[in-house]
């Protein structure tokens, strides 16, 4: 075990620093959401009263929503760590270390790095707390409530490290670490037609419990109806994953039918490569926004009486899920931003040998880079505009509804989205240069 | 069968298509070429040989423009036009050049994994700005002069080590470049495979009036060249011509 701790770090300290951060960082920003989203849950456990049930339902929701796109950035974080010591790692391949040896070795460093990560995120976190405490919910400040207890940030700093190290482990699958250099495992398979049934037979389901929700509230009361609209939310994202692949690999044939120039063929074959890993670079934004229709319009709803008398829990109920609605998708969309900037920074080192010679051959290094953030952003409109129709068609004609009585608040949602789309464009195109700077760092050709 | 010279400066006759005159290059405190004077003809196939780090590759990649050299120039002669130096051209511009009349083939291949065959050989013509289907047309009947045909929609994972190769070498012929680098581009393939692929290269470069400059560890590879220099710390140290023409295989 010492001699693998000591390779770790040896390896860890020569290894290429930009990468490192980028991974580390990544980490320090799920421990930070991590420790906002907590302590916001931690918060809302302090009240006792009749309606702090639903609120602690609601924020366990949003947590089960942002942990799997977190658990993809772990992943993606993983893949750097490995593809950026690609040939320290090969070399000790080369001079008989065994497979699992080098694996050990890169989950021990991943560890290391999202754990130190992990506490530059406990900083940055307390530093941030105090104004977390400032957001108001059920008409007043959260406060210190937002602290957790010690045993909090040390639980949540171990969690980050422990899926630093599972992320690295899963992500492992994807790459062959051999004596030739690291190399991602060239076979994909198809998404199925079996996600296209299990998809659409939840969304069916998730239609036909909307349209009885009048029955459902007259037989189970309101609690009955909200229980019923979660359900519905969970039917929805659990459908978003079985469709997903599929739906990105359906686009990809598409606009390889349709690609007249290098740039768009490039970016449909690089889809239609691995439909799965594009799907998960942008899940995270699918499921952003399905819970920013539903979660909208449902506080959209809350928040009026439609003509009738106010239900004061309601209408507070109602700008509280929508507070909720707003941070959760900033939350998400931070997560998506990381894991973009993570997974094109591996993509590009994944490639640099490839670039450099399509370079060196004449092509534009402009448009490889065009081609890569195509190739991600296309899936990442489509699937938010499925997911935000397919979540409309869910919750209609509430959606319609909602919208003439409270415009503001699913312009906002919108906006919300919009920016969202526009930093992960960004963060794609800027780990295209770190992963450029990075592979030119130990990059010679040969004499 | 080989006439061995003295290390000269050659072809700066006026048909010479490239030509690079007291190239220098260093490495740190390693002098990767230390004034090379080389000229290749169109239609010649030259070999440049060498122990490793004696600066053949660097030699490959300054003549091709990819690699700026301390000093010295790299004049190209295209068609019909006025010689052009490579080392003070603007890089948009060296670019250009090399995407439009230069091949390349490396030892790797180098080829796009997600790409068919058939794509990764239309890719250069795209990237000029050739229409999709004529670039595919292109490269289909390069694909089928190298004897690729039927192997069009096969990704290149799909594809033996030989047969890749040929793709590689489909994509540096479909722009009809004039000349052609080819680094060790049979250094990862077995004897005969390697023999087939010396084949094809000269056939679709020399074979066509084109000229070849291809770097090889193997003597055999350079046996089928119509010169061979051989590079010894960063110098010219032999120079072989090969009067009968190329050695062909039996």
């Amino acid at each position: 075990m010492s001699t693998l701790l000591r390779l770790t770090l040896l390896l860890r300290r020569s290894g290429d620093r930009r990468a490192a951060l980028v991974g580390a960082g990544s980490y320090a920003l799920v421990t930070l959401l991590l420790l906002v989203t907590l302590g916001g849950g931690h918060a809302f456990l302090q009240w006792h009263d009749a309606d702090a049930g639903s609120y602690q339902f609601l924020a366990g929701m949003a947590l089960v929503l942002l942990v799997v796109p977190l658990l993809y950035l772990g992943a993606a974080a993983a893949r750097l760590s490995a593809r950026a010591q690609d040939r320290r790692l090969s070399t000790l391949r080369l001079v008989g270390a065994t497979g699992r040896q080098v694996a050990a070795v890169t989950v021990l460093g991943a560890a290391l790095e999202a754990g130190a990560g992990a506490l530059a995120g406990t900083v940055t976190g307390t530093a941030l707390l105090p104004l977390v405490s400032l957001v108001h919910f059920r008409g007043a400040a959260l406060g210190g409530a937002v602290w957790l207890p010690w045993y909090g940030f040390l639980g949540v700093v171990l969690a980050v490290t422990a899926l630093g190290a599972l992320a690295a482990t899963a992500g492992l699958r994807s790459v062959v670490l051999s004596p030739l250099g690291v190399r991602t495992r060239a076979v994909h398979p198809v998404p199925s037609w079996a996600r296209v049934v299990v998809g659409l037979g939840l969304v069916v389901l998730g239609v036909i419990v909307t349209q009885s929700m009048h029955t459902v509230a007259q037989v189970a009361g309101t609690a009955g109806a909200i229980l019923s609209v979660l359900g519905v939310m969970m039917l929805g994202l659990v459908a978003l994953n079985a469709l997903g692949p599929w739906v990105v690999r359906r686009w990809g044939l598409s606009r390889l039918r349709r690609a007249t120039t290098a740039e768009s063929l490039l970016a449909a074959r690089s889809v239609l490569d691995d439909p799965a890993a594009v799907w998960r670079q942008v899940s995270g934004a699918a499921m952003a926004g399905f819970v920013a229709v539903v979660g909208g319009v449902g506080a959209a709803l809350m928040s009026t009486s439609g003509g009738g008398v106010q239900d004061p829990f309601l209408v507070q109920l109602g700008v509280d899920v929508r507070t909720g609605v707003f941070l959760t998708l900033i939350i998400a969309f931070t997560g998506v931003v990381c894991t973009t900037a993570v997974s094109q920074a591996a993509t590009v080192l994944d490639r640099e040998e490839l670039t450099e010679a399509l370079g060196a051959m004449g092509t534009p290094p402009s448009l490889l880079q065009r081609a890569r953030v195509n190739a991600l952003m296309g899936p990442l409109v489509l699937v938010l505009l499925v997911a935000v129709i397919a979540s409309a068609l869910l919750v209609f004609p509430l959606a319609g509804f909602a919208a003439i009585v409270s415009p503001i608040t699913l312009l906002a949602v919108a906006a919300l989205c919009f920016g969202g789309v526009m930093a992960v464009r960004g963060a794609a195109a800027a780990a295209g240069r770190i992963g450029t700077q990075a592979s030119r760092s130990d990059a010679r050709v040969g004499v | 069968m080989f006439q061995n010279q003295a290390p000269q400066t050659t072809f700066l006759r006026p048909s010479t298509r490239l030509r690079g005159t007291g190239l220098m290059r260093d490495f740190g405190s390693t002098r990767a070429l230390d004034g090379v004077d080389i000229g290749v003809e169109p239609g010649e196939a030259l070999a440049i040989m060498g122990p490793s780090g004696s600066g053949k590759s660097t030699l490959l990649l300054t003549l091709a423009g990819i690699e700026l050299p301390g000093s010295g120039s790299v004049l190209y002669r295209p068609d019909g036009a006025a010689p052009v130096d490579l080392v003070s051209m603007p890089d948009a511009a060296r670019s250009r050049l090399r995407r439009t009349d230069f091949g390349f083939v490396f030892q790797q291949g180098l080829l796009l994994p997600e790409l068919t065959a058939l794509e990764n050989v239309a890719l250069p013509l795209m990237v000029a700005g050739a229409p999709r289907a004529h670039a595919e047309a292109a490269a289909s009947a390069w694909l089928g002069r190298l004897g690729l045909a039927g192997m069009e929609g096969r990704r290149i994972g799909e594809l033996s080590g030989g047969q890749a190769q040929r793709v590689a070498i489909a994509r540096a012929q479909v722009g009809e470049t004039t000349v052609t680098f080819a680094d060790e581009p049979t250094g990862a393939l077995d004897s005969v495979t390697s023999r087939e692929v010396m084949d094809v290269l000269l056939a679709s470069t020399v074979g066509r009036g084109a000229a070849l400059v291809v770097v090889t560890h193997d003597a055999a590879v350079a046996a089928r060249c119509d010169r061979t220099l051989t590079l010894s710390d960063g110098r010219i140290s032999h120079q072989f011509f090969r009067p009968q023409g190329r050695e062909e295989v039996a």
